[in-house]
């Protein structure tokens, strides 16, 4: 009985000693390694809003376009008798090529033509502009005198007779056209009945592409074309100058009545021009450069434009003056669609924006719409740290 | 017949339950052997070393820290990476530093992400490139030694989704007091949305990818090295 028992432990020992042994080979050790702080990963937002001010949110906006309304201002001159292409001073001028100049300037009056004489500061009576664009607002000109860095535009070209006085003054006068003794020959030319001749004292500066008007009837001229018989002879034959046009009627133009015609951006003096001011703002947490805006409302309607103007330092908003420089964002017209803005804005940041419509005046709308996408954001980054 | 024996002590440190029951059985050999012993002759010898055998288990441990690039040492997994937009990706470095008492078999990569759910998407979400280098990163990120992809590769990330579940690491240092210089790189995929007016659009199902967040917990797991018998014995 005792040696069975002894038996009995010695198996159940060996059975243990088994087992402890098969566990040992299976009791591998594991490690792991973990950060103990999880790693905080965050996406940016972009927006950017139209706002009556800086403190517009998305929320505000919501979808939704902002809605402003014009003031009528009256910013531009009044135009009796002498009318204005240029309006206000330059902002800048660079060479483009061989006896070109390109001038930017703050107006440009639609009607200005290929081929009329500016004058200026800088820029002498007769420089030709070669192109326009009423958008960017620039002028092409061939130099023909002062090739200076700084030509400037003055505020307004006289078109050659003072708004106060009917007097000629060939001195300072910029007129391509100096018709001192001039009278119009209303007999044939020998071209047609209905040609109308003025022959004149001198020919100064006239250039082809002009528009001449009649005053008193005030109709809309003749532009001086470089062909058929609306052709400008500096001298003809026989030694006289005239200007030959197929004016028909019996107008008559006299002294001091032959103006070089819309130089005035609008037809009677008054306010012809509205404005607003508002605010865009980056309401996102990511740096934009750009986004794309739409605007609608009557103030694009009926062939108007509106600008938009930035100022360095800070607006006078009751005047629309600035009291740095200003900066032009975008021209807008009724067929202009979505826009590319370049504008850079970081987080929070903001520019409060002067629109103008012209020539629109009274209680215009206009309704902003902005939007930024991802290829507006900043460039894409990859950083080590 | 048996005779009576000694058996030596060893400085086994075992713990758990298999190491318990592995001394029980031992202390029942020997009651065993001193009952038979007991039962028979009167002479002893006795032979025995007069030095212990010791012996010492090892440890296994896989250390993680910041890495160095270049002269600088990187944040590691401990940095935010806030405001990301799409096609952002930003590359952190950590090493990783076996014991030296062993090496290490079958590393795993996995990783535990909470947050937005389009953060862990596997078309939008976050991606990783994971490299090893056999030397520290340079300054500039670059790798002197050997380089190798571990997850993705230059251009193609993997979407973090797809190791959600520990994934093998197929180049390693196994070795004890193997060093192992890795380089995350995690970036967004490109994705196109657009606010207008303070509202987006521009996306699906998935949602937008803007001003969201998410948490990433690195596990690297490890075995000990293959058992050795020392036959020089």
């Amino acid at each position: 009985m005792k040696a069975r028992s002894v038996w009995l432990v010695v198996v159940a020992s060996m059975l243990l000693l088994a087992t402890s042994q098969a566990d040992f080979a299976f009791a591998a050790l594991r490690s792991f390694s973990t950060n103990s702080t999880s790693q905080s990963i965050s996406t940016g937002n972009w927006a950017v809003v139209a706002g009556a001010d800086q403190n517009v949110t998305s929320a505000d906006r919501a979808g939704s376009a902002y809605s402003t309304t014009f003031s009528s201002i009256s910013s531009k001159p009044a135009c009796t008798v002498v009318h204005w292409a240029l309006y206000k001073s330059k902002t800048s001028s660079s060479f483009i090529g061989t006896l070109k100049k390109q001038v930017n300037v703050d107006y440009i009056d639609p009607n200005v033509m290929v081929g009329m004489p500016v004058s200026g500061s800088g820029i002498v009576a007769g420089n030709t502009i070669e192109a326009i664009d009423p958008i960017l607002k620039t002028l092409t000109l061939t130099i023909g005198g002062n090739t200076g860095n700084n030509q400037d535009l003055t505020i307004g070209i006289p078109s050659g007779f003072d708004s106060s006085s009917s007097a000629f003054n060939a001195t300072t006068s910029p007129y391509p056209v100096s018709p001192e003794g001039a009278t119009w020959n209303n007999s044939s030319s020998g071209t047609a009945d209905t040609v109308k001749i003025q022959d004149l004292d001198k020919f100064n500066k006239l250039k082809v592409g002009m528009l001449v008007q009649e005053l008193v009837n005030g109709a809309i001229g003749t532009r001086i074309a470089n062909s058929g018989t609306n052709v400008i002879k500096e001298k003809l034959t026989d030694g006289s100058k005239r200007i030959v046009l197929t004016n028909g009627g019996n107008s008559t133009l006299r002294y001091g009545e032959l103006l070089f015609n819309n130089f005035c951006p609008g037809t009677s003096s008054g306010s012809n021009t509205g404005r607003a001011f508002f605010t865009i703002k980056n309401t996102g947490d990511l740096l934009v450069n750009s986004m794309s805006v739409t605007q609608t409302g009557t103030a694009l309607s009926g062939g108007n434009s509106v600008t938009w103007s930035i100022c360095g330092g800070l607006w006078n908003e009751s005047t629309g003056a600035c009291s740095a420089s200003i900066t032009s964002l975008l021209t807008t017209t009724s067929i202009s669609g979505n826009q590319l803005l370049s504008l850079s804005l970081a987080p929070g940041d903001y520019v409060r924006v002067r629109a103008e419509s012209s020539p629109a005046g009274g209680t215009a709308t206009l309704n902003i719409s902005i939007s930024v996408s991802t290829s507006d954001l900043r460039a894409a980054t990859s950083t080590t740290a | 017949m048996l005779g009576k024996f000694n058996l030596v002590k060893t400085s086994w440190s075992v713990t758990g339950l298999a190491g318990k029951v592995a001394v029980v059985g031992v202390a029942t050999i020997i009651g065993i052997a001193n009952v038979v012993g007991s039962a028979g002759a009167s002479l002893n010898a006795i032979a025995s070393n007069t030095t212990p055998q010791a012996i010492n288990s090892g440890t296994l441990s896989l250390i993680l820290s910041p890495g160095a690039f270049g002269a600088s040492t990187s944040a590691g997994f401990d940095t935010y990476a806030n405001k990301m937009r799409p096609l952002d990706s930003f590359s952190r470095f950590v090493t990783y530093t076996t014991g030296a008492d062993m090496g290490i078999a079958s590393p795993t990569l996995a990783v535990t992400a909470t947050g937005d759910a389009i953060m862990r998407d596997a078309t939008y979400g976050l991606r990783v490139w994971v490299q090893r280098c056999t030397t520290a990163w340079a300054t500039d990120g670059t790798c002197g030694g050997l380089r190798s992809d571990l997850f993705g590769v230059s251009g193609t990330p993997v979407a973090i989704s797809t190791l959600a579940t520990a994934t093998a690491i197929t180049s390693f240092n196994l070795a004890a007091s193997g060093v192992n210089y890795l380089k995350y790189t995690i970036s967004l995929p490109t994705k196109t949305e657009t606010n207008t007016n303070g509202t987006i659009s521009g996306f699906g199902a998935e949602g937008t990818i803007q001003g969201k967040a998410a948490a990433l917990t690195w596990t690297l797991t490890a075995d000990q090295s293959a058992t050795t018998v020392d036959t020089n014995a």
